[in-house]
Parts: structure tokens; sequence; C-alpha cells
């Protein structure tokens, strides 16, 4: 049994509707430490004039949030992370969980630092200054910016450039300009505020290898997923009447990073022994569309769970070193294959040959062949569907998380 | 937006949320006549169930919309006699098309879920680009006089990134070429 606690919980980017994994994460594992009667509290800051951040309807979550307006007019890093502490500080938790959040989170690391701090980090914003993904010139980037800060440094203000003149503002490059991320002594601080971190959190061991500096106090804790209940097959109209099987790719399918181009790629060549085969996209526009490849649209979440079902095979080509990788678990959940690249979280969830195939990141041909051999061999392709489900039932259901990981963290970190 | 309203036009763009924004008209308007503005090579399928009217009136996705196109789809949004015309960008572009629909009101559902009324400020429109703009290569040039011009342990040589070892963290600083 673990004690009850108050866990204040800081997100500097959430919104409810989700608007994306990160979100969808911290609601399952508030939603789950509450219901082990933890007294947890979101704060999040709403700036007003950024889009995606701190849109909040506090009816529909299941946890007591608190959205701080933010004034963009007198918006900034001081300002912005005073407000949070002395919002927490009223609260008076046991321990702070610092979610998702870029430039501006070492600086509410170091307000907090009174308290146990556990940061979780949802991408690679730890070791990549322009932006979560560390990838760059269509790879993943070999350069860390714990070890190269000057090199990260100067390419974020290169990639961030025209951003900065046309004066748009997304969250990263908002957190970038109040944090003066561009300075020479904010390596400094983010450093220190690494070293005052009771524990950090990822996603996969690979990311945890690079860390090797603090890796006494890293944690790899997997996300989580849901089983859908039983429910009726959902209208699906964007299917195309024809025996042919069914190749999904979902997810944010026109980041060029999530890898569609070597999907199309492998698609184009398959198309030239078979045609047996067609492929489904979550791409949001509706008109991407081709011989063998359409868009499914957008779709509610409820009814992308449900279509992972009535596909034959889920593809998960990407190109960067995906951190976690939920749609794999999704589709796992499902009992659908999934023929994943051989990178990141990827690696740590789908076991090659035996819950679905790997290839290696960015090898189209390699796509080609599995692909290839998924649609020949229909009793393994159900196979290895089963027993990804069983893994996901073992392993990765949001109760088995909370349980096996963030309860005897946040207890080790409060001792 | 009002929920008696009962006609309401949506024009597409190309933008994630179109199916996203049609979803949530229909699911808060489940009784209003919806009328979709959307490219001739729209696939109406994907509408299916959702009881639409759609209109396949804008040019074919690639194609640039000419003046005469503007005046047919603008000719096309005025004879539906909307209550409510709704755009997915605040762009002057959009803004004039839904001052032109005499819809008694116009809307924008923002990517992130916002939803503003639309008001005809064509020179507010038009001028905050410019304003951005002007501020943000000041932002630009204040930040790149700081990055150029500061030293970063120049007395270190450069060490060749190709044979560092990327996941050993020890701090290494880069002499600015």
């Amino acid at each position: 049994m673990y004690r009850s606690l108050r866990v204040a919980c800081v997100d500097m980017l959430f919104c409810w509707p989700a608007q994306g994994g990160a979100d969808v994460d911290l609601f399952h594992v508030l939603k789950g430490l509450k219901e082990r009667a933890m007294d947890v509290r979101l704060f999040v800051p709403h700036f007003e004039s950024v889009a995606g951040r701190g849109i909040v309807q506090e009816e529909e979550l299941p946890f007591p949030c608190t959205v701080l307006p933010v004034n963009p007019s007198c918006c900034r890093a001081d300002r912005v992370v005073e407000t949070l502490r002395a919002a927490v500080d009223q609260w008076k938790p046991d321990v702070v969980f610092l979610s998702h959040g870029y430039a501006l989170k070492p600086l509410v690391a170091l307000a907090l630092a009174q308290y146990p701090l556990i940061s979780r980090y949802y991408a690679h914003e730890l070791l990549c200054a322009r932006d979560a993904y560390r990838f760059k010139d269509g790879i993943p980037c070999d350069y860390n910016y714990l070890r190269y800060p000057d090199y990260c440094r100067r390419c974020a203000f290169q990639s961030l450039a025209p951003q900065i003149k046309l004066g748009r503002e997304e969250a990263w490059l908002q957190d970038y300009l109040l944090a003066r991320a561009y300075e020479t002594g904010y390596y400094a601080l983010f450093r220190k505020a690494l070293d005052i971190m009771d524990a950090l959190v990822v996603f996969n061991t690979a990311l945890r290898d690079s860390l090797a500096r603090y890796k006494d106090k890293v944690h790899v804790i997997p996300g989580g997923v849901s089983l859908l209940p039983e429910g009726p097959s959902p209208s699906l109209p964007f299917l195309q009447n024809n025996d042919k099987k069914r190749i999904f790719m979902a997810g944010r399918v026109d980041d060029p990073a999530k890898g569609l181009s070597l999907l199309l790629e492998a698609g184009a060549r398959l198309l030239r022994k078979r045609d047996d085969f067609h492929i489904y996209a979550t791409h949001f526009d509706p008109l991407w569309q081709g011989p063998f490849f359409s868009s499914t649209g957008w779709m509610p979440y409820d009814t992308l769970r449900r279509t992972y079902g009535e596909m034959d095979i889920c593809v998960i080509p990407s190109r960067w070193e995906e951190p976690f990788g939920l749609v794999a678990l999704e589709s796992m959940s499902a009992g659908t294959v999934v023929c994943a690249a051989d990178c990141g979280g990827l690696h740590d969830i789908v076991l090659h040959q035996e819950t679905g195939l790997l290839f290696d990141s960015g090898d189209s041909n390699a796509l080609f062949n599995a692909l290839d051999w998924l649609l020949d061999h229909e009793e393994q392709r159900r196979s290895l569907g089963a027993a990804g489900l069983e893994r996901v039932q073992k392993h990765y259901l949001w109760n088995h998380v909370i349980d096996t990981y963030y309860l005897p963290l946040l207890e080790s970190v409060v001792k | 937006m009002n929920e008696t309203v009962q006609k309401i036009g949506l024009l597409y763009s190309y933008g994630p949320h179109f199916m996203k924004t049609l979803r949530a008209l229909r699911d808060s308007h489940p009784d209003a006549q919806i009328t979709v503005f959307v490219p001739a090579n729209f696939p109406e399928a994907l509408l299916d169930g959702m009881a639409l009217h759609i209109r396949p009136i804008l040019p074919d996705s690639g194609q640039r919309p000419g003046i005469r196109q503007g005046l047919r789809l603008i000719r096309a949004i005025r004879g539906e006699a909307l209550d409510s015309f709704v755009v997915l960008f605040a762009s002057p572009r959009l803004q004039l098309v839904a001052s032109l629909s005499k819809a008694v009101q116009s809307y924008c559902y923002h990517v992130d879920g916002r939803v503003e009324i639309l008001r005809l400020r064509l020179l507010r429109a038009l001028l905050r680009p410019i304003k951005n703009r002007i501020i943000g290569n000041l932002r630009y040039f204040r930040i790149w006089v700081y990055v150029h011009c500061t030293r970063v342990n120049a007395k270190r040589p450069q060490e060749k990134l190709s044979d560092a070892d990327p996941n050993d963290d020890r701090t290494t600083d880069i002499r600015r070429d």
C-alpha cells in the first residue's frame, strides 16, 4: 500500500480535449493517481496569444485543474514562473510532477526547487534545442544539447529564424524567446535544473542511455492504453468496397518525421508485384489520395480506436527516434499486427517476430519485404496480432503502468 | 455559435481541422442544414452519414482560384441565404469572403478549437502580418547580434563531432566558425 500524497502537476502545454499524445498520457496518469486516493491538482498556464496552450475544458477532467491566465501584453518568463510558483505554494504539495514543457520548464523547476521534483519528458526536448524531435535534414540528429550546447544553440537559432522573422509564435518558439534559450547563460540554468530534479522520467531505454550523466535518476516509464469496451463496428465511409487487404498508418502522418513517404515508396514497389492491398492513412486532408492509397480524414478518437480492428496491418514507418509509439499500442490492443521501424520506443514495444515485425528505420526496401511477407502469410499475421494483444494486456494497461511505475516512483521521491 | 441556427455554411480550406470542425458543427447542431463548399474532386464518400448538403464548387486542389471562380463561389454562398458562415482561418481573403457571404454571422473555427466571431476588419487583418514581420525582424536582428557576437570558449579547438560519442553528455563547447 502506498500513502496518499498531495501531487501538484505543472504542465506548460496541457489542453483538453487533448491536442497531442502528451495530454492523453498526463490525463491517464493523473486520473489513475486520483483513483488511488492521491490528492492531485493540475496547474496549467494559459497563454492567450499562442494556439494550443492551456485551453482546458475543466468540467471534462476527472481531477481538479487550475488554469492560470497569462496576459500577452506582460508575458515575461519571470512573471509566468512566479505565477505558477505562487499557485503551487498556496496548494502546499508533497511532490511536484513537471510534465510537458519546453524551454521554460527548467526555470519553473528552479522556482519549485524546494519540493521533491519529478520531471517527465515526452520526446527529445532534453537533448535538442531546436524542437522536441532531434531530427534534422530527414534523419535523426547525432548531436546532443547536453554535450554540444553551443552547436545546438546556433542550430536552434538558424532553424527558428524564419518563424522569428515572421513574428509567428508557436509554443516552442514562445518558450525559446521567453526563456532566452539563445543566450549562453541558459545552458547553465538548464543543467542546474536537471541537477536539482529528483527523478527524470523518459519513455524508452535509448533516451535513458543518452542521459548517461543522470543515470541514477532516470526512470523509463512507458505510456499506457485502455482496452476499448465491446461495441458495434463503426461506420467507416472511407473504406473501399473491395476485398483488398488494408494497410493502415495512423497518427500525424503529414509530419515528415513519421515516414509516410517511406510507406508510399514501399507501396509503389509493392504495386508492381501485387495489387491486393490498399493503404489508408489518417492524413488530415480528404483530398490526399492516389491509385493505391487514400486518406481517412480526421476521425474522433473512439472511431479511430475501432478502425484499427478493421485493418489487416498497421505500419509505423517513423524516420525519427519515436520516443514511445502510442499507435503501436493502440493497434496491438485491437489485435492488428504492427510493422514498425526499429527505433526509439517502438523497439521496446514491438518484439520482432513475436508481437509484430520491425524493420530498419528509413529503409523502404526492408519495409517492402516486411509488408510483402505479411500480406502473403495470413495465419502468421493473425498470430502476431494475438501475441501483440496479449503483450498489451500484460504490460501496457494504464492500471498496470500506474501501479508498477508511478506509485513506487512517487513514494521513493518523497522519502 | 447560437444553437438555434438553421442554415450553416462551411468553406473548405487545406487545414488539419476541416473534418474536425465539420463533425463539431454537426454534433452541436444536429438539426441544422449544413452546406459544405468543397473542391470538385473532394471524395464525398468521406462525408456519408453526416447529412450534409455538399456543393463541390471550389477549384480542384492544385489549381489557383481566379476572379471568375471567386465570384462564382460568392454567388453560391449568397444563394444559400445562410444564418452562419464558417471559415477555418482568419486570413484577409477568407475574411473578405465571409463578409460577402451575406450570412447573419460569420465565424472562424481555429485549429486549436477556438471559435471567433468574424467582423470585417480588412485593414487590421492586412496590417497585422506586416506589424508582426517588422517586430519579428527586429527581434531576429537582436538575437542574431547576440548569437554571432558571443565568443564561446574560443581557446578550445573545435572537436570533430564525428569522432565524438554522441551519447557521452560531458559538456563540449564548440568554437564558432
